[in-house]
This record gives structure tokens, C-alpha cells and sequence, in this order.
């Protein structure tokens, strides 16, 4: 069977590249050309925002969606986008494949007519500013470029203006000084080439996280058989565990490259890390108030217990 | 196979027929996913295409520098502003049209849209242009081609998405820009002394008389304010460029205020100008999104590049068939969408045979700004002619001359690479 | 009767897509503004523009656009044909848009509805009602489907004379 695949990124990001290119190529071999991918990358069978409507009404079989474009029927798997929790894309990685099995998070993504094959994330977002943010005294009245509410409260919660600017446009804004500061996941950066306009970027921070989740429409995933089903599971496991790894490493060569080039990668100290957190509680305590559904609260522990160790 | 040539047909007969271009693409679309998907499917591509195309904040950049050029020409200040330039070389056959693309240029530094910028000079240069007895014909071409500038004299929403989509210097990509957007402009202003010298379609203007031009020029005095103000803000770190398109509205109300030339009914016009200009716009846009849909799903395009990929012939031959290619794909779609499609292949390749990701940028976004002169989907000579109501068949034929022009630049530019790079290299040294 | 009341739908949501339109330029400006002088951003503004006022002012106005032939169509062959055919071929060009665009109406409108239904939110600084946000796409596209079934179906005796 071949299964129409769409995909919002391009192919050459490192999350096609190491994720979802490389699940299809070994869904491939191991069921000996049984399932096959046709791929639609970069949008081309259907906008970001309506990948899961393409997956449902048959456009399309298969496809991998960024959590944060649906959050109007999947409000639950926001709970990755708030800030303070993981801190490696391997460690939010294995604290989003546990909830995509069981619970709360999964029953939401089935009540949409899909199936969850794997999940993982990109690593955490970190600032990026003309000068060193620190202390909250830093933050101050600082406009940051922010993608989504849950990083305008973050940016609020610490003082600052949270803006929404197109990706496209935050380069200009960023060098001509709209912007004094972004939050942005680093491996992207040298997709903006946000290294060519700021100074200062910070490594250890855990400003917000990003979710994809790989999904198969359900009536065609329940048809297939046992064995299959385990396969493209198995694989997806080891998928998102390698993505996440490779994102990891990846971040580490890119700071060690800004580093070499002249730009302050900095680690915040252990002082400005508790200051920092603890004005972003106020974000997931919003959160869990904004989403209005029973099970947040309960959603929120798990994900804490699941990315404090 | 069949059923892509059968669309194609399709396709065709409707625009044959006079069914509205947007319609047209939007119903072979529709057919082809029917098609190729089923019915279902096809149906529910409809349910959101024009919300998703629609709701985005970078095409608000569209209506507000139309709407900004309707009250500058409604308010009479682009038309002094030409006054001005012609003062000075009007009395040279094809002088004002030559006018037309210096303020192209300069129309082209605030603006990163084209279609929004050939609204802007069908509406004050063509008038201009009429009233001195040029032709039709010449004049809506000389504002279609000059219209062009703007995606290549940055700042430009393509080579933004190009450089997003490839992880390319938009910095660079910006810088290397100049260059070929110049090279440009002397090219249309070379056609257009061969025409007005060859046939009568440029006539001589008014006499040069140095007082008057000298008198004229405080006319251009509040147009060049406003640049500066644009191109300040933006630059100054007040607004990003789509904020800044507002900004520009905002300016342009106040010195046609401050004039007192604009009358509460030609405002009113001016804003129903630019919603008829952008409903048409994003119809297209809309529709073209449905028929780039289904050319996604027949693999076309990815078996057409996938070829190319894999075989052995010479890198020339490469670059020249992914030139050819988008070439033709300019012809039936909008510049962002052939981005999308033929990038994630194309670039890769570029990049395979050893080309420059900054000089194949400019070479991208040079070939499909053709793709806005040609028919039949020909966004610049349409938005011409939506302004001027002079029909598309004679805009077509004005542009011809100048789309040899294009060709010859985009060859320029092929075969010197160093014409691109040398600012950007000048840049990092 | 019919073409009056059609021509005064046209004409209300085309003042609805113009107010969209000065309302964006307003309210960009006011953002700049308040940015510079209070260093406090208009913050609805970003969302406000992108999934209300864009679709508006780019989708009410489909029919009164139509209406004043402002959708660009090539002009390559004679506006009429001869004979049967011809008389055929000038319905066809309003029928065929027509039913396309009854079935963007239909299919847009049931996703609105949907969204309206299960009360879709977009969350931003305040929580934005998608279905509300949808439903300016079947509005424009059903006021086009009507112009175009009324000047096929009722403006034929006209076009014949
Ligand atoms: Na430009
Ligand atoms: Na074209």
C-alpha cells in the first residue's frame, strides 16, 4: 500500500532529514515494499494548519504535524509549548513518546479520526538578543519576538513584550532593531540565519518546547495487520529517539560554530535560572486556566514528573 | 499522463472561453483532484484553500501599497511627481517612459511586491503617458516590466521565501539584488529608446525649458519624504516591511490632506480601488493554490526534477532544463507557489553541481518575475490592466519586445555569476 | 427586484471589505504608534489582521468585483459566439464558476459551521472564535454563486438582444 505522506517542513531540515525521511525509508525496507511513502514536503498537499483536516478527509494518509497549528483540537498537546520543562530534545522527546502511548494526550489525537505513530521535539527554545538577557531586570520592556500565546505570556511573564512577526520577516527585524530579542528553537536558527544579526544566545534556558507528532489516519491504520502496525511503531520509537539525538548533537556543533565565530553563547547561572523559572510558573498556571478541559492539571503533573529527572 | 493533459485542456478552453482566469484554475483544479484523489477528497481541498490563502499577515503588504499608490494618484501627488521627472527628459522621444522606470526604481526600494508596485505606476505613470499620446500598448508594458523591479530590488517577499526555503543569507541575497535589478532597468530603458526611435509610439514631449524644470522638481519633494520615512522606518527599527506598507498609507493620506487634493468621495474610491485590485489578487492566488495542489499530487514536477537529478548529462544542461522548467512553470502559476514546489528539488541540485545558493537565488527569482509577463497567468500585465481597463491581449503584445530584454539580462546573469556575487562578496570581505 | 436586492448585498459587504481594509491601516499605525510612544503594543492587532480582517477584505467583495468585471479573464476570442453553440458557450462560462464556487460555499460553510459548532478558539492575548474567522469565505463565495446564477440564468433575454 502506498500511503500519501504530508509533511510542512522541507526536506532538507533536519527533522525530515533525520526523522521523518529516515521512518519512511525503514517502513519501507522492513515490510519488504508492503507499505511505501509517496512524500509531500514543504506544504505542497496542504497548509500547516491543515494537515490533520488533509489526513482525515482522504487527502492525504499520512502526515507529520507540528502539535502548536492545532491547537484547536488537540489542546491538551500544548502542554509541550510551555516553558521551564525539558531540557533536551532527548529528554522531551521520552516524556512525549510515554504520554503519546497512554492517557490524555493520545485519546485527544484518536477522537480526531487519527492514530499517533511516534512523537518528538525540537529542542528547547532559547533566547537569542543584542545583548545578554539574565536577571528579570534584563527583560524589562525588551520586545521579543514570540510565535503563539503561550510565548507571549512567557515573554510577559518576564517583563517583556511578546511580538508576533511572520518567520520570514524577523531576519530584517532583528538587524534593522525592531526586535531586541527571540525565542527560537536553535536548530532553525541557521534556517533565519538569525546568527548573522545577534550577539548574544543562551543555551540552557528552557523557553517553551515544540511537539511533531507522526499520525495515519485511524480506519486505515487499524486495517493494516498486527505486524505492520508493531513495525511502523517500533520504528517510529527508534525514529524519534534518533531525531531527538541528532537534533541534540547538532545544537551542540552549531554553538560550538557561533562560538568560534564571535557570538556570547552563554549558559545562564544558577541564580538567574531559579529567578527566571520562577516567574514562568505563572505561564503553565495560565495555561491550565486558558484550556478550560478537566484533565489539564493532571496532564501538567505527569509532563512535570515526566521532565524533571 | 492522459488525465494531466486533459486538465491542461481543459484548462485552456475555459480561459479560450473568457471564463475568468482565477475560475478557470480554480475549476481544472478541482477536476484534476477530483481525478486524481476522488471526489471526496477534491471536495474538501475547497474547505479551507481561500482561508489559509487569504489569512496571512505578509499579503497584507498587497492592500495597503495599493492602497497607498491609489491615494497618491488620487490625491494628483505621483502624477506631479512624474510632471517633474518630464520636465527633464520629457522632450526625449520615450522620455516619460523612461521616467516611469526611474521612479520604478525608486518605487521598487520601498516596495517588495510587484504586483503592488505595478498598481501603483499603471495608476499615476499611465495616465501620464495616455494624456502625452503614447500607446496603450507601450505604456501599460513599460509599467508591467518596470512593475517587476521591485521582487529583485530588495527589499522582496521572494527572495525572503527563497531564502527560507533553501536556509540561504537573506542578508546576502538582499545585497545581491541591486546589482540585477539596475541591470534591469537600463535593459527596459534600452527597449524603449529602440522603440520610440523605430515607431511612433513614444512621442516627443513639451520642449525643456530649464526654468520649468527647475520649478517642477519641488514636486517630487513630497513623494521622495515619504520614501525616506518608509525606507527610515523600516531601517530604523520602527516597523518590518509589512508594517511599514501601513506606515506608507498612513504617510500618503496626510500629504494629499495636507495639499488638500483629495475630496472624501476620491478617498472613498481610492479604498474600493485597492479592495477590487486585491479581491482580484488573492482570487488568483486562492485558485492557484487549488491547481499547484493537484500538480503536487500528480508528482509532475518531482518526477520532472528527480530526472534531471539522476541523470548524466553536463551541469550546463542541468542548470538550463531547471531554468526551462520554471520557466514554463511561470507561465501557469503564481512566484511562491514554483518556489515551494520546485526548490525543495531544484536547490539541491543547484547545490549538487557546485552552484553559488546566493547567485541561483537571483537567477530563481529573475525567471519566475518573467513568469509575471507571460500568459496566460501573467500577474503583472493583469493587475495593468484591472487599473487601465486596456485589455490583456494588447498589454501581452506591448510586452513582448521587452520579455527578449528579460531573457537576454537572465542570460547575463547566468553566464556572468560575478555580476550577482560581487557586492555580497564585497560584503563579507 | 431580485438584481436590486443582490446589488445592495453586493454593496454592503464591499463597504464591509473597505471598513476591513482602513480598519488594518489603522490599526498597524495605532500598534506603531503606541510601540514608540508607550512602548505598549496594540496586541490584538497581529491576530485581529491576520485571521479576521485579511480574509474579509480579501473574499466579501468576490461578487461586487465580479459584478463590475474586475476578475481578469483573457480576451483572446469574441466576446460572443454565433449561433447555438455560441449561446451555450456564454452560459457555460457563468454555470461552471457557479457551481465551482456553490461548492467552495457548501464546503467552507460546513467547516465554519463545524468550527462555530465545536467552538474552535484560536489562543492568543484574548481567545479568537475560528468559526467566526471562517465564515467571511462562504459569505463572499455564496453572494458570487447567486451573481452568477442571476446573470446566466435571468440576464440571458439581455445578452440575446
Ligand atoms: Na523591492
Ligand atoms: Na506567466
Amino acid at each position: 500500500e502506498t500511503l500519501r505522506l504530508g509533511d510542512f517542513q522541507s526536506i532538507s531540515h533536519i527533522v525530515s532529514v533525520e526523522g521523518t525521511t529516515k521512518w519512511m525509508a525503514a517502513v519501507e525496507e522492513a515490510t519488504g515494499g508492503e507499505i511505501t511513502f509517496e512524500h509531500f514536503p514543504s506544504q505542497q498537499a496542504a497548509k500547516s494548519k491543515a494537515q490533520l483536516d488533509a489526513v482525515n478527509n482522504g487527502i492525504l494518509d499520512a502526515a507529520l504535524l507540528g502539535t502548536p497549528y492545532h491547537a484547536d483540537v488537540l489542546p491538551l498537546n500544548s502542554v509541550v509549548a510551555l516553558p521551564g520543562f525539558y531540557g533536551s530534545a532527548e529528554q522531551g522527546t521520552k516524556a512525549l513518546q510515554a504520554m503519546l502511548k497512554d492517557g490524555p494526550l493520545r485519546e485527544e489525537i484518536l477522537e480526531t479520526g487519527v492514530t499517533p505513530i511516534f512523537g518528538f521535539v525540537l529542542p528547547p527554545y532559547q533566547v537569542l538578543a543584542k545583548a545578554r538577557l539574565g536577571m528579570p531586570a534584563d527583560w524589562d520592556a525588551q520586545d521579543i519576538r514570540t510565535s503563539g500565546s503561550t510565548q507571549a505570556m512567557t515573554a510577559r511573564a518576564l517583563g517583556g513584550v511578546g511580538i508576533s512577526i511572520p518567520g520570514p520577516e524577523v531576519y530584517t527585524a532583528v538587524e534593522r532593531g525592531r526586535l531586541d530579542a527571540v525565542l527560537f528553537p536553535l536548530a532553525s536558527v541557521p534556517g533565519y540565519k538569525l546568527n548573522e544579526v545577534v550577539s548574544h544566545i543562551s543555551t540552557n534556558g528552557s523557553f517553551g518546547g515544540y511537539s511533531f507528532v507522526m499520525v495515519i489516519r485511524s480506519d486505515l491504520f487499524d486495517g493494516l495487520s498486527a505486524e505492520t502496525q508493531a513495525d511502523l511503531i517500533r520504528l517510529g520509537d527508534e525514529s524519534a529517539m534518533h531525531v531527538a539525538q541528532a537534533q541534540d548533537a547538532s545544537v551542540s556543533t552549531l554553538i560550538a560554530e557561533w562560538k568560534a565565530a564571535g557570538i556570547d553563547t552563554y549558559m545562564f547561572s544558577d541564580e538567574e535560572l531559579a529567578a527566571v523559572t520562577g516567574s514562568l510558573g505563572a505561564v503553565s498556571a495560565d495555561w491550565v486556566e486558558r484550556i478550560a478541559n478537566e484533565k489539564a492539571q493532571a496532564v501538567l503533573d505527569t509532563y512535570q514528573t515526566l521532565t524533571s529527572n | 499522463m492522459l488525465t494531466f493533459f486533459t486538465i491542461l485542456i481543459v484548462l485552456a478552453l475555459l480561459m479560450a472561453f473568457r471564463v475568468p482566469i482565477a475560475f478557470a484554475m480554480g475549476i481544472a483544479g478541482t477536476l484534476g483532484l477530483a481525478a486524481q484523489l476522488g471526489v471526496r477528497p477534491a471536495l474538501a481541498v475547497l474547505e479551507r484553500t481561500f482561508f489559509d490563502t487569504s489569512a496571512s499577515f505578509i499579503l497584507v503588504a498587497i492592500p495597503l501599497f495599493i492602497l497607498m499608490a491609489e491615494l497618491l494618484t488620487a490625491g494628483d501627488v505621483t502624477r506631479r511627481a512624474i510632471v517633474a521627472c518630464q520636465s527633464w527628459i520629457g522632450h526625449i522621444k520615450g522620455g516619460l517612459a523612461i521616467a516611469t522606470v526611474a521612479a520604478s526604481v525608486i518605487l521598487a526600494a520601498l516596495v517588495g511586491s510587484s504586483t503592488a508596485s505595478t498598481a501603483a505606476m499603471a495608476a499615476s505613470a499611465f495616465p501620464e503617458m495616455r494624456a502625452h499620446k503614447y500607446s496603450d500598448r507601450l505604456s501599460t508594458a513599460v509599467v508591467s516590466v518596470g512593475g517587476t523591479l521591485a521582487v529583485v530590488v530588495p527589499p522582496s517577499i521572494v527572495l525572503v521565501v527563497y531564502g527560507v526555503l533553501t536556509e540561504t543569507s537573506i542578508g546576502k541575497l538582499f545585497i545581491a539584488g541591486i546589482i540585477p535589478g539596475l541591470l534591469t532597468a537600463s535593459g527596459l530603458a534600452l527597449v524603449i529608446k529602440i522603440i520610440a526611435h523605430t515607431t511612433d509610439q513614444a512621442p516627443k514631449g513639451d520642449p525643456f525649458v530649464l526654468k520649468k524644470a527647475v520649478k517642477d522638481s519641488r514636486h517630487v519633494i513630497p513623494m521622495v519624504l515619504l520614501m525616506l520615512a518608509v525606507i527610515g522606518a523600516i531601517y530604523g527599527g520602527i516597523a518590518s516591511p509589512s508594517e511599514a506598507a501601513a506606515l506608507g498609507v498612513m504617510g500618503s493620506l496626510l500629504i494629499v490632506l495636507l495639499q488638500g487634493t483629495l475630496s472624501f468621495v476620491q478617498f472613498n474610491k481610492s479604498v474600493s480601488g485597492a479592495i477590487r485590485a486585491t479581491v482580484m489578487i488573492v482570487a488568483i492566488v486562492g485558485c492557484s493554490a487549488i491547481f499547484s495542489n493537484y500538480l503536487a499530487f500528480t508528482r509532475i514536477t518531482h518526477r520532472m526534477l528527480e530526472f534531471v537529478a539522476t541523470t548524466d548529462m553536463s551541469r550546463e544542461t542541468i542548470m538550463a532544463i531547471i531554468i526551462l522548467v520554471l520557466l514554463i512553470m511561470g507561465m501557469f502559476m503564481d512566484q511562491l507557489a514554483i518556489l515551494s514546489l520546485a526548490m525543495p528539488l531544484a536547490f539541491p541540485t543547484a547545490m549538487a553541481l557546485g552552484y553559488d545558493a546566493v547567485w541561483f537565488g537571483i537567477v530563481v527569482t529573475k525567471t519566475v518575475e518573467i513568469g509575471l509577463l507571460t500568459p496566460p497567468l501573467g500577474l503583472n500585465a493583469y493587475v495593468a490592466s484591472a487599473q487601465t481597463r486596456v485589455p490583456l491581449g494588447t498589454i501581452f503584445r506591448g510586452i513582448l519586445p521587452f520579455l527578449g530584454m528579460e531573457v537576454i539580462v537572465l542570460l547575463v546573469l547566468l553566464f556572468f555569476p560575478q555580476i550577482t556575487l560581487f557586492l555580497p562578496e564585497l560584503m563579507t570581505r | 427586484m431580485l438584481e436590486k436586492v443582490l446589488t445592495k448585498v453586493e454593496d454592503a459587504l464591499h463597504l464591509a471589505g473597505c471598513l476591513s481594509l482602513v480598519a488594518v491601516a489603522g490599526l498597524i499605525n495605532a500598534d506603531i504608534l503606541l510601540r514608540m510612544l508607550a512602548n505598549r503594543p496594540v496586541q490584538i492587532q497581529f491576530e485581529l489582521t491576520e485571521l479576521y480582517l485579511m480574509p474579509a477584505l480579501a473574499t466579501l467583495s468576490l461578487s461586487r468585483v465580479f459584478r463590475d468585471g474586475g476578475h481578469l479573464a483573457l480576451e483572446f476570442t469574441p466576446e460572443r459566439l454565433p449561433g447555438l453553440i455560441g449561446g451555450l458557450i456564454s452560459k457555460l462560462r457563468l454555470l461552471l464558476p457557479a457551481a465551482f464556487f456553490a461548492a467552495v460555499t457548501v464546503m467552507s460553510g460546513k467547516f465554519a459551521y463545524d468550527a462555530i459548532s465545536h467552538g474552535d478558539v484560536e489562543y492568543g492575548v484574548i481567545d479568537w472564535p475560528l468559526g467566526w474567522a471562517y465564515a467571511v469565505i462562504p459569505l463572499g463565495c455564496g453572494v458570487l454563486v447567486l451573481r452568477l446564477l442571476h446573470d446566466a440564468l435571468l440576464k440571458s433575454d439581455l445578452a440575446e438582444t
